[in-house]
């Protein structure tokens, strides 16, 4: 598992996540078509109404070349 | 021309019409997106060309809007890419340019809510640009 905080480019270790039903079916219908498939190191976004809220999710495995430098960088180190 | 409902194969027909809708607007989106018809490099094209690249946009608008409707809400997000919602919320079509993280090439999304269930396409790129 990794967290980046993309508000602050930061890598974090606990995140609280609070979702409404809708987002949370959207994310289970992410999940369910990634893992599915098994579809690795695509993304998904999940959003609020509004678009002021935003989690972006990948199931990720070590062939990571398709990620930009800062993500493979979080992969390998975690920071 | 639209679909029966009272047709046999009703369901199979409205999943190949979202396809070709789908394949539509992806390669919309591949045009607009690509490097060569990019929006941001209209604007170093002289006249002629800028207004050729004008149309194929025009009708990549066009598509976009026929499949959200004329209703359809822009929602410019954090970092000013273009996410554009249909009336009912249950067809959206993202622009992530300024910002394709967690990948490097600007993309699109095209998802819709078919039956309660989100259909997404995952990330679309043009063909001329690399999946990453």
């Amino acid at each position: 598992m990794r967290i980046l905080d993309e508000d602050n480019n930061k890598a974090i270790k606990r995140v609280l996540i609070l979702l409404t039903q809708e987002e949370a079916t959207e994310m289970r219908d992410d999940l369910e078509r990634m893992l599915q498939k098994n579809i690795s190191n695509e993304h998904t976004h999940i959003n609020d109404m509004e678009y002021e809220h935003e989690m972006t999710i990948s199931i990720y495995n070590d062939q990571v070349q398709s990620f930009n430098e800062r993500v493979k960088n979080l992969i390998a180190k975690d920071e | 021309m639209g679909i029966n409902p009272n047709s046999a194969n009703y369901d199979q027909l409205v999943k190949k019409q979202i396809k070709q809708d789908r394949d539509q607007i992806s390669f919309g989106m591949g045009m607009v997106l690509g490097p060569e018809e990019g929006l941001s490099n209209i604007i170093s094209k002289g006249a002629d060309e800028a207004a050729a690249s004008a149309n194929k946009i025009q009708n990549i608008v066009t598509n976009v809007k026929g499949w959200l409707g004329d209703k359809a809400r822009m929602i410019k997000n954090a970092y000013d890419d273009t996410v554009i919602i249909s009336e009912d919320g249950t067809r959206r079509v993202r622009f992530d340019i300024n910002n394709p993280s967690p990948h490097e090439n600007p993309h699109g999304h095209v998802e819709e809510l078919i039956n309660g269930k989100w259909e997404k396409s995952g990330p679309l790129y043009p063909t001329d640009v690399p999946n990453e």
